[in-house]
């Protein structure tokens, strides 16, 4: 189960992140982040301190939302990671991509 | 003990998976926090089968365990069409993002987690064998 929340302050998104981001959750997290894709220049937070797994499906969102930021000149930072989630980010690249703030 | 799951070719189908695998770990004696790479590996080679092996079509994901000596053995097997997924080219992960294509990162995954990645083609049948050594 995954639940995601979107909040905005007054200077970015922040996507709370809470559960499991397996395949058969991904689509979800791709559906509830269907305001940032109409974002003119989208500065977002992923708040990842909940989230306790991810498999190549959720890893797939990720991706697609780092390279339409950084297409719109905005910018997407992550905040902890849980060690599982770390283990896969870090033996992905993941962690490279994604800055931890 | 050998345990065996029928699943679907459904993604709905991964939560049942999961818990199968959990319980699978546990019985074989692996340490809790690592279990979720088990799950992990497994997911990815079910998700291969369910994106690619029948196409449109309902059909049919076997998924067994067994602890072998020091090891834990799982197989995926379906009935789709002959795929070997070991085959596929792995991904550079040292690339930027713009640069980075979302595919092939499923077996890289299955790679880093598992000790022994086998694909053999049985009559119909694909079978793919994830080995894990348990400390």
């Amino acid at each position: 189960m995954l639940k995601v929340t979107l909040t905005n302050n007054e200077t970015e998104t922040i996507v709370a992140l809470e559960g499991r981001m397996d395949t058969a959750a991904a689509p979800e997290f791709e559906q509830a982040l269907a305001p940032v894709w109409e974002m003119e220049q989208p500065r977002i937070m992923l708040d990842c301190q909940k989230l306790e797994y991810i498999s190549s499906s959720g890893l797939r969102i990720f991706l697609k939302l780092k390279k339409f930021t950084d297409s719109k000149g905005g910018q997407v930072a992550l905040n902890a990671l849980q060690p599982t989630v770390k283990e896969v980010f870090d033996m992905t690249g993941f962690s490279k991509m994604f800055p931890i703030k | 003990m050998k345990t065996e799951i029928v699943l679907k070719n459904n993604i709905r189908e991964i939560p049942r998976m999961e818990e199968f695998v959990n319980q699978a770990g546990t019985a074989a004696g692996v340490a809790p926090e690592r279990i979720d790479m088990l799950v992990l590996a497994v997911e990815e080679a079910m998700t291969n089968v369910i994106n690619y092996a029948y196409g449109d079509r309902e059909g049919e994901i076997i998924l067994t365990a067994e602890r072998q000596g020091n090891a834990l053995v799982f197989e995926i097997k379906d009935q789709g069409k002959a795929f070997d997924p070991t085959q596929v080219e792995e991904p550079d992960v040292s690339l930027p993002a713009a640069e980075r294509e979302p595919g092939g990162l499923g077996l890289f995954i299955i790679r880093k987690l598992m000790d022994g990645v086998h694909y053999r083609r049985e009559q119909d049948t694909n079978v793919l064998t994830l080995t894990k050594q348990i400390e």
